[in-house]
């Protein structure tokens, strides 16, 4: 495995946002972790890129193992040469991604330079290369443009092409579409599909939507108040969908074939980190609770399949 | 709103920086307020035997060249300090809501004439202003009082346009209006309370600049005439005694010192309390 | 049925620059015209810039078109004075797409529930009454009434945007874009208040959203925009004739890994509102793009019933399956 988180616990002072999560992502697999806001799904990836203590938090328990090394206590120095190195992240929003005083090329570059030591006509080869890549028309003159002068999309691109410039083997977009406009996000999500199968790369992708997860992923991890509820083959968990909450989530969407007023909406609100409920904390909100689910808290237990639930309910089943 | 400002005061107040200088405000309030009570003299009580005597039991601040007791005409002085500085402060701050709303929410030619007015007289520094303005009045409190609030008036004018402008593309504005709110609505209702909070952090700011401007035209001897005291009057006659009874211009000079330093770590507080709020908002 | 509202020829221009600048205009919207039937559900979809929401503020003469008519309910909107528009205000209102910012950030919410009375300058006898049984019609708990906005979550603040604009019981509400800030768990929330609310209250949504597959799922007609202009108008039932409607259909992913797409084909990025080409605004990105596009604009034409399409290679009935059964492993 590429990477491997196992019982992750992130605490910030009293609580814990994120707990007991454990999943991987293997070279050429992309990983969906989906979750409504709250879910702990960008704490996750924050905690995978070391930069937790910057927002005063912790992992309080728990590995995170990137081929083979547990990154949880790794002094700074060596995570730093890490992160926009071998592990590289998207952000939410490519307008604050990048920096607006600065031509488009040399930020690209400084991944390259910075963690492959390239010099500064090699780093501007890789980057126009990346760009074409990224199917960005005439990269020469985009190199440069500042961010100003670029569409949504084609900042997103750029955004990724500096992720890639590292020559990262895991890559972690967080929701790298939301902000886009529904063509443009199509083509971003297709992008990044295309670069894990053709590059071999890790890719966890961090969304609230399961659509984008069907498009694109292999694996799901589905995540509730700071706990995967379910691990899945992405399309095992459609076509049999076991926690509720995917259940739920899954309905959630209008198809193609619904009629108007069967999409389904899932009552209540997620609870704050401060006011989580006792046992599994979808109870109050699961339309199948049982006594049990009000008491104890599920467990994620994953089978020989790879596949798993953290559910009273579904266990039994 | 009333309840949010409360909160935003308290905490201020709270702050070691904010107590302290809270305190120190109230107290100066309080001796202006009550000063015929709490001067040990009648302020134009003249003894030409005591002349420039220092500090002493008697006379804690010593007394100037007419045996007046320093310390009364002191609280007096600080009477006409502060209620010089906060009637034209509160002048100039009521003046400049109405030109920088109507400026801001309407726009147009009206807001093109105001404007480059007020840029005319910006460029000029308030003291110039005050001058000019208390030559063609005369002097006197009146004029000190027109005088200054109209040489702020370009500030507080400016900072509510300003406000009133980018408080106006806010979302709730539009669904304001798409209710059917007319101006005075969208303005009374939703801009000028927004807009209020930093004008009065600035109006705090500013009267601390007032208070020094005050005494600058009292030492000119066009603020109070004699034998009302004020703090720049006061330093103005000590000039003359200087060596002989440096108390007379020292201490009316370290109050108006250390009011504005005081009026300045107050304001500081309040702002720091106000953000505070915006930033839990924002969460 | 009558219709509620009816939409001819509208157009709005911005322009921008001047002293030193080159003048330059923006076409929002450009002859726009529809009719929208009491009880129904117009869906207005397209991207970001294609003028769906100033067309929201057209409708609602929020702002001012530069041509064109907008009638409700058989009174032309331009003949009303002020007075008698503020009035109209009451009868149709408008959900904003931030709830964040469409409440006043200093009212607790049942000051933000209780504005719309006191805007129309009808305060109802009881107002602690009304306050709560508009919390109770969007699903709210009644105690929220002395709460701020700060202190709720998104989807319970559109619920309030919601319950603002129906206080004065509308006839037409104008939804902009209301989902598209939320978690698509909280917008399938919203959106089925929305359909027990139409049903409750017997009103009339123009829906406004880029999403194209929400708009099938809860919309009876559709307007699908670009750049200012209709380029189709279809139940929302109907098979897509117009290349970009065909794509924005094949760009909304579906639960369901089985309907992978690879959507290779729409190439490029909407071009600016600024310089508008003469001939069709989707030619630069059209996979079906002829001279003819580039030279001439096609009206709406009829592909029959309300059926309407400007293109002048609209696809056939069966739509061009661009989905691929997945063989990826």
């Amino acid at each position: 495995m590429l990477l491997d988180l196992e019982m992750l616990r992130i605490s910030f002072g009293a609580f814990a946002p994120v707990d007991q999560v454990t999943l991987s992502v293997d070279r050429g697999e992309i990983l969906g972790i989906v979750g409504e806001s709250g879910s702990g799904k960008s704490l996750t990836a924050t905690a995978i890129m070391g930069l937790l203590p910057r927002i005063g938090g912790q992992v309080a328990a728990g590995t995170i193992r990137f081929d083979g090394t547990n990154l949880v206590g790794l002094p700074e120095r060596q995570m730093r040469r890490l992160r926009g190195g071998r592990i590289a992240l998207i952000t939410q929003n490519p307008m604050t991604s990048l920096d607006s005083m600065m031509r488009i090329g040399p930020q690209i570059d400084q991944a390259a330079r910075l963690h492959l030591g390239l010099g500064r006509s090699a780093a501007r080869a890789k980057s126009l290369e990346l760009m074409a890549d990224l199917r960005i028309p005439d990269p020469a003159s985009v190199y440069d443009l500042f961010p100003h002068q670029l569409s949504g999309g084609m900042k997103q691109r750029i955004v990724i092409a500096m992720a890639l410039a590292g020559d990262p083997e895991l890559l972690i977009a967080d929701e790298p579409t939301t902000a886009l406009d529904v063509t443009v996000q199509a083509q971003i999500v297709q992008i990044l599909v295309d670069l894990v199968r053709q590059r071999g790369l890790g890719l966890i992708l961090i969304t609230h939507d399961m659509g984008v997860v069907a498009q694109a992923c292999d694996r799901v991890a589905v995540m509730y108040c700071g706990r995967v509820v379910e691990l899945a083959e992405v399309d095992a968990l459609f076509a049999q969908p076991r926690h509720p909450y995917t259940q739920a989530l899954i309905r959630c969407i209008p198809r193609h074939d619904m009629a108007r007023g069967t999409m389904s909406a899932i009552p209540g609100v997620v609870p704050s980190a401060a006011a989580q409920p006792p046992g599994c904390r979808f109870n109050p909100r699961c339309a199948r609770v049982a006594d049990r689910c009000r008491i104890e808290i599920p467990e994620l237990r994953i089978g020989v399949s790879g596949n798993g639930v953290a559910c009273h309910v579904a266990e039994a089943a | 709103m009333i309840r949010h400002r409360a909160l935003a005061m308290l905490k201020a107040v709270s702050t070691f920086k904010g107590g302290i200088s809270g305190a120190f405000l109230l107290l100066l309030v309080i001796g202006a307020l009550f000063a015929p009570w709490l001067s040990p003299y009648p302020y134009d009580q003249q003894d030409l035997g005591i002349m420039n005597q220092a500090p002493s039991l008697t006379h804690l601040f010593g007394t100037d060249e007419f045996g007046r007791d320093v310390l009364s005409r002191m609280i007096t002085g600080a009477r006409t300090s502060l209620s010089v500085s906060i009637t034209a402060i509160g002048i100039s701050v009521a003046l400049g809501l109405v030109l920088g709303a109507t400026c801001g929410y309407f726009g147009g030619t009206f807001d093109r004439i105001v404007m480059t007015v007020i840029d005319l007289t910006w460029s000029f520094p308030e003291i110039l202003i005050a001058l000019m303005l208390v030559a063609i009045i005369g002097p006197g409190l009146e004029g000190v009082v027109i005088a200054i609030a109209i040489a702020y008036l370009a500030q507080f004018t400016r900072l509510t346009r300003t406000q009133i402008m980018s408080l106006k593309s806010e979302t709730y504005v539009e669904a304001t209006i798409s209710l059917g709110a007319g101006h005075a609505h969208v303005l009374f209702s939703h801009l000028l309370p927004n807009a209020l909070a930093p004008v009065l952090v600035a109006a705090m700011l500013a009267t601390g600049d007032a208070i020094i401007l005050e005494a600058t035209l009292g030492f000119f001897g066009l603020g109070a005439q004699p034998p009302t005291p004020s703090w720049g009057a006061m330093m103005s006659s000590g000039t003359a005694q200087l060596f002989i009874a440096p108390w007379v211009i020292l201490l009316p000079g370290l109050a108006v010192a250390l009011t504005v330093v005081f009026i300045n770590l107050f304001g500081d507080a309040v702002i720091a309390a106000l953000d505070v709020r915006a930033k839990f908002r924002e969460a | 049925m009558s219709d509620l509202l009816t939409v001819n020829g509208l157009s709005r221009r911005f322009s921008d620059g001047g002293l030193l600048r080159k003048r330059k205009t923006f076409h929002a919207v450009s002859n726009v015209s529809f009719a929208l039937k009491k009880g129904q559900i117009l869906g207005v979809v397209g991207e970001s810039g294609c003028g769906k929401s100033t067309l929201a503020r057209l409708v609602l003469r929020l702002i001012t078109p530069s041509e064109g008519q907008v009638t409700f309910d058989g009174v032309d909107m331009a003949s009303l004075s002020r007075q008698d528009m503020r009035r109209l205000r009451q009868r149709m209102q408008l959900v904003f797409q931030d709830p964040y910012s469409a409440i006043d950030p200093r009212y607790s919410i049942r000051d933000a529930l209780l504005e719309p009375f006191r805007v129309q300058g009808a305060m109802p006898r009881s107002a602690d009454e009304t306050v709560a049984s508009l919390l109770d019609m969007v699903g709210l708990n009644s105690a929220l009434a002395a709460s701020y906005p700060h202190q709720l979550s998104g989807g319970q603040k559109q619920r309030i945007g919601i319950a603002r604009a129906l206080a004065l019981n509308p006839s037409l509400v104008v939804l902009d874009e209301p989902t598209a800030s939320l978690d698509v768990s909280v917008q399938a929330q919203i959106v089925s208040l929305l359909e027990r609310l139409r049903q409750d209250l017997g009103l009339t949504y123009l829906f406004i959203s880029h999403d194209l597959g929400l708009v099938r799922y809860f919309c009876d007609q559709i307007l699908v925009m670009y750049l200012g202009r209709i380029v189709e108008v279809l139940p929302s039932t109907a098979a897509p004739k117009h290349p970009y409607t065909r794509a924005l259909l094949d760009s909304t992913f579906e639960p369901d890994p089985k309907r992978r797409r690879t959507v290779t084909r729409l190439a490029g990025e909407i071009p600016s509102g600024y310089d508008l080409p003469t001939g069709c605004a989707f030619a630069n990105r059209c996979p079906r793009v002829t001279d003819l596009c580039r030279r001439e604009l096609s009206t709406l034409w009829s592909q029959g019933g309300a059926h309407q399409v400007a293109c002048h290679h609209p696809l056939t009935a069966a739509p061009d399956a661009i989905i691929d059964e997945r063989s990826v492993a």
